[in-house]
């Protein structure tokens, strides 16, 4: 009996756990530059393999019951926090794997936090999601024009060329440095909301056909820390250490 | 019957006393959750002494974030800082609390928080402040300024004056440089 618990608790404890895929060095070509921006590189980093699910979250927030939707100083999240699950704790269970959702930056990064992890800033992400190949982008387009939503459970799709699944066609995702999408080369003149949407940006870009990353960036220069939606996640990078 | 009257005033001075320490009493409520003081990180100021965003607690401050070593718009923003100051009340200046926090978590520290407050000629009780990048991301997106850091070590950032309620909330904000600064002004002395 003893040996069946056991047993029991290490499958729930890998289930829960995550596969994380492993980057190496790898060049980020910056799709905005601002004066003197030049390519830089990320990693090497480990990066979830799928986004966050309702599950993981919710044990996450079970460990952290401060953070329940009832409870969250709203310095953290807007009210539609969580708004898709039933209650605190609850949720549809044929739900338990699909992305969570409607959850702020703040939370997002609590959660990644507390498993010793960090979200991406927005070269990892970029790289490790393949952004930028055009093969992508067809994909991103179709996605970005469908109407409604439909979520699903994830890792149901083949990873793309570094394993990593979900990065794009499901949801948006929080990336650490969301803030830095200023689109305008300089805010020294006023607020940067003045020029968010404005052409400059567009005309700044290194390539004008990488409409879909444009978009991404400019979803990401309409955030805020506390917002939070139907459509929106997240996935967790940590810096690989190991290797040599 | 005279132990009872006793009884009573003890028990009236007691509450007289408790009144006095409103602000103990005060402090033991909890923050609303729009506070920033509900951010935990740690701070150090330009003596290069540590404290939590919560030790600014109990009085209302001006807010705004920014770098030293800037010298396009933190300059100017200084001067909005000192010129709102004066708005509210000239003759009181050193009633109005300013909190300077960098932006800059790579460069700045207690000393060059010192020496920007003496070039400046910041009034002493102006306190500045800096952290890590973690610290300063969390605040930036708390109070909706948005910054990125330049290959020079430059940043480019929001230029956002804020207002915070001695619970930490976010009452009133000036957005942008020359904007005009009566509204702002307004709703500063209708709180002090």
């Amino acid at each position: 009996m003893k040996f069946l618990t056991f047993f029991l608790f290490l499958t729930s404890s890998l289930a829960t756990a995550g596969k994380e895929v492993k980057l190496s060095k790898e060049v980020y070509v910056p799709i905005f530059r601002d004066p003197g921006e030049a390519d830089t590189t990320v990693g090497p980093f480990l990066v979830d393999e799928t986004p966050v699910t309702n599950g993981e979250f919710l044990a996450f927030i079970k460990k952290h019951p401060r953070f329940v939707r009832s409870k969250i100083p709203s310095i953290f999240a807007d009210q539609g926090y969580l708004s898709h699950w039933s209650s605190d704790i609850t949720f549809k269970k044929s739900e338990t794997n699909f992305p969570v959702t409607h959850v702020s930056w703040f939370m997002a990064r609590k959660y990644c936090a507390a498993q010793g992890k960090r979200l991406p800033t927005i070269a990892e992400w970029e790289v490790a999601s393949d952004a930028q190949n055009p093969k992508t982008e067809s994909k991103i387009l179709d996605w970005y024009a469908e109407p409604g939503l439909k979520l699903r459970s994830v890792g149901m799709e083949s990873g793309n060329k570094f394993g990593v699944k979900d990065a794009h066609g499901l949801i948006w995702e929080w990336v650490d440095n969301f803030a830095e999408t200023i689109m305008s080369g300089d805010s020294r003149g006023g607020a940067p909301t003045d020029s968010l949407f404005c052409g400059g940006a567009a005309l700044k870009a290194k390539d004008p056909k990488l409409y879909a990353t444009f978009m991404r960036f400019a979803f990401r220069s309409s955030l805020n820390a506390k917002y939070e939606s139907a459509n929106l996640g997240f996935r967790c990078v940590r810096d690989d250490r190991g290797t040599k | 019957m005279k132990i009872i009257f006793f009884l009573i005033s003890i028990f009236s001075m007691a509450s007289f006393a408790h009144d006095g320490h409103n602000h103990e009493l005060k402090a033991k409520e909890p923050l609303p959750g729009a506070s920033i003081f509900q951010l935990e990180s740690e701070w150090k100021n330009q003596k290069g002494e540590v404290t939590k965003l919560t030790s600014l607690k109990g009085s209302p401050r001006i807010v705004a974030m920014l770098y030293t070593k800037c010298d396009t718009a933190c300059p100017l923003i200084i001067e909005d800082l000192k010129e709102i100051v004066k708005d509210v009340d000239a003759k009181r200046t050193n009633m109005i609390n300013v909190s300077i926090f960098s932006l800059d978590s790579f460069r700045e520290t207690p000393e060059t928080l010192a020496a920007f407050a003496l070039k400046r000629k910041l009034p002493s009780h102006w306190s500045l402040f800096t952290s890590t990048s973690d610290s300063v991301a969390e605040l930036a997106a708390a109070l909706g300024v948005r910054y990125k850091r330049l290959a020079s070590g430059d940043f480019i950032h929001s230029n956002i004056i804020y207002f915070l309620s001695s619970d930490g909330e976010v009452v009133a904000q000036k957005e942008g440089i020359k904007s005009p600064r009566k509204e702002f002004v307004k709703k500063i002395k209708k709180i002090l």
